[in-house]
């Protein structure tokens, strides 16, 4: 008997019980199963239906519902993990590691053997220039700032260079180095500044899946390796100012990040610069010279190195972005030629039922951006005037309770303003860290106060009972205030046959083929005209330029009429590429063209006459052609 | 932390450090070979180093240890393996090292992971439960599935997506046509038609992955019109027109 009790206190002493052991069975709390495993098993589950759904689509079977199913299970998961499960520090790690890698591999799969996007394309370009010429004095004849900012390209070259991989499936790689990087540096970001895995999971949930980040941050694009730059050096400045006691390692690292940021991406820069000397500033301001001298410290060496590289290398950076904010769905640049005396084809209403979006998508997508309003405003609102009265003492939390306020102007900037729905999405991924950071705060405070015991009914509410609702309700909002509204638009959310003016849809082999003709038979640095997909895409992979201005013009006139031959001659028009779809699918986007005058009044595709008006065009010759695209070329007109 | 986990665990850095050094190794062109043959080896010492050491320098049998034994010789063995498959079917050696450094490394992290969520006093490599990796092996099982699944739809499409190019300049060239696939994973025979005006001649060709059938067609004039037809697989006509 006394041996037995012996050993019964030996076995209790080397595994401690969450209960004393003398409890009855009944009366034990049972303790949850670890969060890591079921999130990593549930997630690649969830990751392995969604490349399901994507087949499905490319074969033609309806795969919508699978499609959601494996979006929504990604964020379902890490429902369970801050909910019912239990996470420790370290398995945050984990799960944020796998948060990253699904997220990122749910982009990949769309199309894992070309790039989607028109822009990666762009940057395509300045690598391949850079390859070549081992020069940085290369230009892009596309997206001309792009060689300003070379610092994703230059990676993307060192990896194709070391490995002889192709440059896709380099850009593949290091892109999702980025992604998962830039995901665990939101989780470390947000555990420092509130102090607890769970809430800094939401907060790295909520950025993961916001509305751009999966995709659209994700592409091979500069923002993609900025944002995960700007986060490291985000990430430097917090531990510089809350933990000083590593001396000059983490003020270096948030310097050495800052200033590879301002090499790589202009916008990402200047907010990471801003942020940088606001923080700075209020620390001053709040009289905490300690933390104010660390926080200059990484403060000015940044903002005046983004400075000196934006007005001694990135000199177009003022102009194209003065561009990209004034431009989008303008008509004034087409608008002269419709007085020039060529007959438009204008009446191509009516022909054909408008194409339909599915309703649920569009609901999913208006709900998804209020639903991200309501979640940041329940955080300020109930938080927030309790956050900035500590300023002095918490400077970093207090700017960044501000700033996740911008999250309720860009909702109001991309229902208002004309092309404010690129303007918005692009800069949503800037105030989608302040946006997490006040959820996973006010999500900690809530939680705290259940750990409290303060009040019985949210206890019940906070992991209480057997379905904890707090978590499952904010894992929804999460999920339609990001998911569903973001990236790629309703028409291009799965993989399937090219279709005209549907971006991630508009890419397809032929296209790829053409563009490829094009680059070794034509000459470079021509002006191309064509849809805007098209157009931008050839000119991208062949070093070509897109002639703007005329293209509407050209593809709506009726007939190829001495006049049209005038106005293509002036703009100095060489090639066309035409697609021989948008004779019978109107634009999914709204428009064909950059200055598309009947933008957002397609009804159809165009008349059959005005594509095929190009094969009777005195000079003109088609000279290339797939089945679906062709090239023609100008330059007999001359 | 023990006296056990104080010396082992450094020494999973150690393992980690070692297998990426190795990995950053055979990146560099100059020596991959070598650093090539140095990671097919090196890899059951790293993942023994890894999995907790020889701690004071007896070497400690257990559960993890003997599952890294077992991850390091069956990636070893399916180094060896997929470098003679690979290399003979046309894939360059060094891809295939990348592949097995990627899987050792993620051994490696894997193992700090699952050692951190373990109680202080056993870390080091003791005792692990062995459903402390299931999971892991589940979840890339179910990875590797999404992955494989995508490549072969995509791949797949692709394949079928047969192109017919017609390419000429102006009036008098010779017209030449292209037959092949975008991303072409086999050779593909097909039947190719075409059109110069009145006349209509067909060749069969053969498209392999490497390089597109071309064929030399004729030549062609202002106004004629040239109409390509691949069968066999998608039948995708091109059509060009010299108007010149």
């Amino acid at each position: 008997m006394v041996e037995k009790q012996t050993l019964t206190h030996h076995t209790t002493k080397r595994l401690p019980l969450p209960f004393p052991a003398s409890h009855p069975k009944h009366l034990r709390r049972r303790v949850p199963p670890a969060a890591l495993p079921i999130v990593v098993i549930g997630q690649s589950l969830f990751l392995l239906l969604l490349a399901i759904a994507y087949a499905l689509a490319r074969s033609g079977y309806p795969a919508r519902p699978l499609y959601w199913v494996g979006e929504c299970g990604l964020v379902a998961v890490l429902v369970a993990a801050v909910g019912p499960l239990r996470l420790g520090e370290d398995a945050a790690y984990g799960v944020a590691f796998s948060t990253g890698l699904t997220s990122y591999l749910a982009m990949v799969l769309y199309d894992p053997f070309s790039f989607t996007f028109l822009d990666e394309y762009q940057h395509l370009q300045t690598a391949t220039a850079l390859l070549r010429s081992h020069s940085f004095a290369v230009g892009n004849t596309v997206l001309q700032v792009s060689p300003e900012y070379p610092g994703l390209e230059i990676n993307a070259d060192l990896v194709h260079r070391a490995t002889g991989l192709s440059l896709v499936t380099c850009a593949y790689v290091t892109d999702g180095i980025y992604h998962v990087v830039a995901v665990l540096l939101v989780y470390a970001i947000c555990r420092q500044l509130v102090g607890d895995a769970p809430a800094a999971v939401v907060g790295m949930a909520v950025f993961t899946f916001s509305p751009q980040f999966q995709f659209v941050d994700s592409y091979f694009t500069y923002s993609c390796l900025a944002i995960t730059l700007g986060l490291a050096a985000l990430y430097g400045t917090v531990m510089s100012a809350t933990s000083p006691r590593r001396g000059w390692w983490w003020p270096a690292v948030g310097i050495l990040c800052g200033v590879g940021c301002a090499v790589t991406h202009h916008v990402t820069s200047f907010a990471v610069a801003a942020l940088f000397v606001l923080v700075a500033a209020v620390a001053t301001l709040g009289g905490a010279w300690s933390q104010a001298r660390r926080l200059w410290t990484v403060a000015l060496p940044v903002a005046a190195f983004t400075l000196v590289w934006t007005v001694v290398v990135g000199t177009r950076t003022i102009a194209y972005l003065r561009s990209g904010i004034g431009g989008g769905g303008g008509v004034s640049s087409a608008a002269p030629h419709f007085a020039a005396g060529i007959p438009l084809d204008l009446p191509v209403v009516g022909r054909a039922p408008a194409p339909s979006s599915p309703a649920g998508d569009v609901v999913l997508e208006l709900v998804g951006y209020a639903a991200l309003a309501v979640l940041v405003a329940w955080a300020e609102l109930t938080g927030g005037r309790v956050w900035l009265r500590r300023w002095r003492r918490e400077p970093i939390a207090a700017v960044l309770t501000v700033s996740a306020l911008a999250v309720l102007g860009l909702g109001a900037v991309r229902e208002a303003v004309l092309g404010g729905s690129e303007l918005a999405s692009r800069t949503f991924v800037y105030v989608m860290l302040p946006a997490a950071f006040v959820v996973a705060r006010r999500y900690e405070e809530v939680r705290s106060r259940r750990v409290a015991g303060a009040t019985a009914r949210r206890s019940s509410w906070f992991g209480g009972g057997t379905v904890p609702l707090a978590p499952v309700a904010l894992g929804l909002v999460i999920w339609s205030g990001t998911l569903a509204a973001g990236w790629p638009a309703w028409y291009a959310r799965l993989p399937g046959p090219a279709e005209p003016a549907a971006w991630d849809r508009s890419v397809d082999p032929a296209l790829l083929a053409c563009a490829r003709w094009v680059a070794t038979h034509e000459p470079r640095d021509q002006y191309i005209a064509g849809d805007q997909l098209s157009a931008e895409i050839v000119a991208a992979v062949a070093r070509e330029r897109v002639s703007l201005g005329a293209t509407p013009t050209i593809f709506l006139a009726r007939r190829a009429t001495p006049a049209l031959g005038q106005l293509a001659r002036s703009y100095g028009i060489d090639l066309i590429i035409v697609d021989a779809a948008i004779d019978s699918r109107a634009p999914l986007d709204g428009s064909y063209f950059a200055d598309d005058p009947l933008s957002g009044r397609y009804r159809s595709g165009l008349p059959a006459a005005d594509i095929r008006k190009f094969q009777h065009w005195p000079g003109a010759s088609v000279v290339y052609s797939n089945g679906r695209y062709s090239v023609v070329d100008l330059r007999g007109n001359r | 932390m023990n006296e056990h986990s104080r010396r082992a665990f450094p020494m999973r850095w150690v393992g980690l450090a070692v297998t990426l050094a190795i990995g950053a190794c055979t990146l560099m062109p100059f020596c991959r070979v070598v650093a090539g043959v140095a990671l097919v080896l090196c890899v059951p010492g790293a993942s023994l180093a890894a999995a907790g050491g020889p701690p004071g320098g007896r070497l400690r049998v257990n559960l993890w240890a003997a599952g890294a034994v077992v991850v390091a010789v069956s990636v070893s063995v399916n180094a060896v393996v997929a470098l003679a498959v690979g290399v003979a079917a046309g894939f360059q050696p060094t891809r295939v090292l990348i592949v097995v450094g990627g899987v050792s490394v993620a051994a490696q992290v894997v193992g700090l992971v699952t050692d951190r969520q373990r109680p202080p006093e056993r870390r080091g490599g003791e005792g692990l439960p062995r459903a402390a990796w299931r999971p892991w092996a589940i979840a890339c099982v179910l990875l590797s599935g999404a992955v494989a699944v995508s490549l072969v739809s995509a791949g797949a499409l692709r394949q079928r997506e047969a192109v017919v190019e017609v390419a000429a300049r102006r009036s008098g060239d010779e017209v030449v046509v292209a037959v092949g696939s975008t991303s072409c994973t086999r050779g593909q025979t097909q039947r190719l038609t075409v059109a110069i005006g009145g006349r209509t001649s067909s060749w069969r060709v053969h498209a392999s992955c490497a390089r597109w059938a071309q064929v030399l067609v004729g030549r062609v004039h202002a106004g004629e019109q040239v109409r390509a037809v691949a069968e066999q697989r998608d039948r995708v006509p091109a059509t060009v027109v010299l108007a010149g």
